[in-house]
């Protein structure tokens, strides 16, 4: 047997590539981009959450001081724009169907000027009734949030009637004999709140018109390439006649995958002739940003007198808001989650997504993640409470292993999710789950995966023998550019800081799929890892024709071939391409490949076999305030199946910054909305955790290697976001017998409910 | 946000300013509260007149009969002061507790008090540590004790004009303990939910002798339950009287629901915090 492979540069617990910048203040953000010239612009946005516009009369704050341009509606023509329902308009046209919906924009001199003159724009509004809960308005007499929606354009996939705007089902078996057989059926309802991204930067976009067609905007979206065909879309002019550049941004999380002020800044610039900069205010950031979609979620499980699941019926309904955005798509994967990391031999599950006159939602770190997961963890623990069982045994009896079919048909492999379960629960110290009054320990598992979409690398050996990594993604702060170059590194046989990595610009970098769903480093590595390989073929060609001896012949050692004692160096031969061999470059192109699945289960589904799924558990410890109902957290775990850990620092501080974000919408966060109207948008209100709030995370890093993955590494910037709430409130639970069944989990709720 | 901003050198000077403007000026100190309000368009005012740069107004003096607190003593300087931290904990534990540092670090004792805000931490505890109030206006100086100063919500019985020049507290006697308790969503940068501050005064045999129980965010202004201290004061302070006291203290209040929480949990919640204030006071007696 052979020793395990040591690595150079991967597995290494190296300094990021971009991490001096970061510290020292001198990397450049988005925010911190200015052109000569360039003007502020500011939006004016509806005070109603259903009304059609009567008048807007723009007169006088076009006369205001420093006011270069007003748009409206009218005064642009501006397609209408959506990721699968075309629902959303730039400005308002004939009607406004959300509070905060933007109805015109101004640019001026400052942006104090641009504010000051919104206020001279006059609108006059006609109200119509309006719809907030999703119940009401799934109901047929319910006002309509779009009375055209049969005409608005939407991709195949989307199945809608009235106010619901998706549907997705996966069904296997029959679920009314699994009921039957069942020793015991449970029925839950569980709801949750909608929640910001959290991301410190506000979106910010800077454009620049350099022809009547053609235009640059500099902004900090995570999504360069579907940002650039969607504004060629609204537009009305080719995708590459937009440059989209990212000079950095300052956390996304998911809240920056979609239109943020680009739209705005570019239809500013257009009408001033001039550069404009909008950015967001922290109140607009928590009144009219995109939010994690709140969601109903209904609950049925049948289970046997050992408390294995015989049939799971749920439905999870999402609020999209007024315009559909990624709701249909949150809703389609909430259908998996609803399932679980479980064996289901029979399961009938739906996910809708529904308008209201709410403002419309986005797509969060793993976007349909907790909210089903809450429902199901939660129940799992209410089962097994009244069972008598152990909820880890529960668990144990259900869990998916090796080989186990799923609830799509997929066949599960590298499956760690039993490791994950004993190794939290010996951590969290599980044998002692009440170690005294009113404290208590829970833990809820899950499952996600690592997406798919395209990559492309770009590599070009450079004069000093290092290596220049071209790629078109956004390193937005998970490190995935430096574990993408340590796979390089590794592959090349150079430092790290070899790597020169030139990121996010449509223009020059090859076509991404962006910083989403858990993927942008297992694509991005496994894209450049191929190009780099081509360029080592390249390299070791020139370096045999110039040592005059066979490619089999040669050794690689400290950026060099060797042939015996004659060597040539990295950068010789980069010197030698480059001047007689017309320089040194490769390319290469991924898509993760395609997973198996049974079709006949699933209707309409966005995401319906999971490539390289990966498998986690949280386990907490905590205490309940008897007498005032505050929760403290004493301890926190986290293990995760990654894989393989291409960098653990940066995986750890992942899995950390997750997990608090969780444990924020566990406890704390909410968009508190009335009618339409958000009741807490300033940081004041707002309630992200502090550090006081949640102890050192503990993490875990467990590793069932992905075959598809580089190194074996599978997704991981999601998944820890998933299970926090549910973790909480089995602990809650656990501790004080208050079983808390809609987020955040308040001292409020544990005290009065 | 467009104002023209006054530098006063002294009290006497910044009443001559505000004597010149017109309505709609406003004093302005470590501006954690006003700013945030004229920035978000809550409150509009042409005119600022800065305090910031009083020399009079500014750090904590100590003699034989107690502390004087300029009006431009900052939440941190309470904090970090021994000699008040060692007689009035409460104040302390108050002051520790607003906001984050960089507040604490530019908030100011008077501004907390001017503002009236029914929430406001270290107003509720000088309100348990029956301070006064130090105020010059147009008619000369006059000390208003606490208790008359606050009538609701950023309302208080200062003339048009007059200002805030210090705060005296009294040295406290032997036997005094004294605590402050808030609770709010998270474990920092939170406004009070609700809060409470105790301050008890023991006689000879632990009879207690003077009770002070001041509340926050659970009526228009803070507010003293006087029923529940008249229940301690002449007592010998055992469970049985800490809970009636409590459910008397709760009985005092008119808490308001809004998104932060409601009234219903308001009330209840401020029971506890006095049962737990008064438990402290009387667990270090």
């Amino acid at each position: 047997m052979s020793a395990p492979k040591e690595f150079e540069v991967v597995g290494k617990r190296l300094n990021r590539l971009d991490g001096e910048g970061k510290v020292t203040g001198a990397a450049v953000y988005a925010s911190d981009f200015t052109l000569p010239g360039m003007l502020h612009g500011k939006i004016l946005r509806s005070p109603h959450a259903h009304a059609r516009i009567v008048r807007i009369d723009t007169s006088a704050a076009r006369k205001m001081p420093g006011v270069r341009a007003v748009v409206t509606g009218a005064s642009q023509k501006l397609n209408r724009f959506g990721n699968f329902i075309k629902d959303f308009e730039v400005f308002a046209n004939e009607r406004v169907y959300h509070v905060g919906q933007p109805v015109a924009g101004i640019a001026a001199d400052s942006e104090y000027a641009a504010e000051q003159a919104l206020r001279a724009i006059e609108v006059e509004y006609a109200e119509l009734p309006a719809v907030f809960d999703v119940m009401e308005a799934l109901d047929k007499a319910a006002p309509l949030v779009h009375p055209d929606w049969q005409s608005l354009k939407a991709a195949p996939i989307i199945v809608r009637e009235g106010n619901r705007c998706s549907r997705t089902v996966i069904k296997v078996g029959d679920v009314e004999e699994g009921f039957r057989n069942s020793y015991r059926v449970y029925e839950h309802v569980f709801r949750t709140s909608p929640v910001h991204a959290g991301y410190t930067e506000p979106r910010v976009a800077v454009a620049q018109w350099t022809a009547s067609d053609q235009a640059t905007v500099w902004c900090n979206t995570q999504l360069l390439f579907d940002t650039q065909s969607t504004l060629a879309e609204i537009f009305g002019i080719p995708p590459s006649h937009i440059r989209v550049i990212v000079p950095g941004i300052g956390g996304g999380f998911g809240g920056k995958l979609r239109l943020g002020m680009e739209h705005y800044a570019m239809a500013l610039a257009r009408a001033a002739k001039r550069p404009v900069r909008v950015m967001s205010s922290s109140e607009e950031e928590l009144t009219a940003a995109l939010f994690r979609q709140p969601a109903t979620i209904e609950l049925k499980t049948g289970v046997d007198r050992d408390g294995r699941i015989l049939a799971k019926e749920g439905r999870i309904v999402v609020d999209a808001g007024a315009c559909s955005g990624s709701g249909p798509l949150v809703a389609s994967t909430g259908t998996m989650i609803l399932a679980g990391p479980y064996r289901l031999p029979n399961a009938n599950l739906e996910g809708i997504s529904v308008y209201t006159n709410n403002h419309p939602n986005g797509s969060i770190r793993a976007p349909s993640g907790p909210m089903p997961n809450f429902a199901t963890e939660s129940q799992m623990d209410m089962i097994a409470e009244d069972l008598g069982l152990d909820p880890l045994e529960l668990r144990l009896r259900n869990i998916l292993r090796e080989g186990d079919i799923a609830v799509n048909g997929q066949k599960m492999t590298a499956v760690g999710l039993e490791e994950c379960l004993d190794k939290a629960a010996t951590a969290i110290g599980w044998d002692l789950r009440k170690p005294g009054p009113n404290r208590g320990k829970g833990l809820a598992c899950g499952w996600w995966m690592t997406s798919r979409g395209s990559s492309g690398s770009y590599l070009k050996l450079m004069q000093d023998g290092t290596l220049t990594m071209m790629v078109g993604v956004v390193e937005m702060g998970t490190g995935a550019l430096t574990g993408a170059a340590q796979v390089v590194a590794e592959e090349m046989g150079m430092k790290l800081t070899d790597i020169n990595v030139v990121s996010a610009d449509s223009l020059t970098t090859p076509y991404d799929f962006g910083s989403q769903g858990s993927r942008t480093m297992f694509a991005v590595a496994n894209a450049s890892r191929e190009a780099a390989r081509d360029l080592l073929e390249k390299m070791r060609t020139r370096a045999a024709k110039a040592l005059g001896t066979d490619e089999q012949a040669l050794v690689m050692r400290d950026k060099a071939f060797w042939s015996d004692e004659k060597k040539i160096t990295f950068a010789e031969i980069a010197a030698q391409a480059n001047t007689a061999g017309g320089g040194l470059i490769a390319e290469a192109t991924y898509i993760a490949p395609a997973v198996e699945h049974d079709a006949s289960r699933v209707q309409n589904h966005f995401s319906p076999a999971w490539p390289s799924p990966s498998f986690h558990v949280h386990a907490t410890d905590l205490s309940v305030d008897e007498v005032l109902g505050e929760v403290t957290i004493n301890r926190y775990v986290v293990a995760q199946d990654v894989g393989y850990a291409i960098n653990p620092t940066y995986l750890e501080g992942q899995l950390e910054g997750g997990a608090v974000q969780g444990v924020g919408q566990a406890l704390s966060e909410e968009i508190i909305i009335a009618n339409g109207h958000v009741k807490n948008g300033n940081l004041t209100d707002y309630k992200m955790p502090t550090a006081m709030d949640v102890p050192k995370i503990e993490v875990i890093l467990v590793t069932h290697p992905s075959v598809a993955g580089p190194y074996g590494a599978k997704g991981v910037g999601e998944p820890p976001t998933i299970q926090p709430p549910a973790a909480v409130a089995n602990a809650v639970a656990a501790a004080c017998g208050k079983r808390i069944m809609h987020l955040p989990i308040t001292a409020e709720k544990i005290l009065l409910g | 946000m467009d104002f023209r901003l006054h530098s006063a050198k002294s009290a006497d000077h910044a009443l001559e300013i505000a004597a010149s403007l017109k309505d709609g000026w406003r004093y302005v100190a470590g501006g954690t509260d006003l700013v945030i309000q004229l920035r978000r368009g809550v409150r509009k005012s042409d005119d600022l007149i800065d305090l910031s740069s009083i020399a009079s107004m500014q750090g904590i003096k100590e003699d034989g009969n107690g502390f004087e607190l300029g009006a431009l003593c900052t939440h941190k300087d309470i904090e970090l002061h021994e000699g008040l931290s060692a007689a009035y904990p409460a104040l302390r534990a108050a002051a520790r507790v607003v906001g984050g540092h960089q507040i604490r670090n530019v908030g100011t004792v008077g501004g907390n008090l001017a503002n009236a805000s029914p929430a406001a931490d270290v107003a509720v505890a000088l309100l348990a540590l029956d301070a006064l109030i130090g105020a010059k206006g147009s008619n000369g100086s006059r000390e208003i004790k606490i208790d008359d100063l606050f009538v609701s919500s950023s309302k208080t019985t200062l003339a048009p004009g007059e200002l805030i020049e210090h705060v005296r507290l009294a040295t406290p006697v032997v036997k005094t303990h004294s605590a402050f308790l808030k609770v709010g969503r998270r474990k920092a940068m939170e406004i009070s939910v609700v809060s409470a501050a105790i301050c008890l005064a023991f006689g000879a045999n632990d009879i207690c002798e003077k009770a002070r129980i001041a509340l926050g965010a659970v009526g228009p202004r803070p507010l003293r339950a006087k029923a529940a201290e008249r229940l301690l004061e002449g007592a010998e302070i055992d469970a049985g009287l800490i809970a009636r006291a409590a459910a008397q203290a709760r009985a005092e209040c008119s808490p308001r629901s809004d998104p932060r929480a409601s009234a219903a949990y308001r009330s209840k919640v401020v029971e506890g915090l006095v049962m737990r204030g008064i438990s402290q006071c009387v667990g270090v007696s």
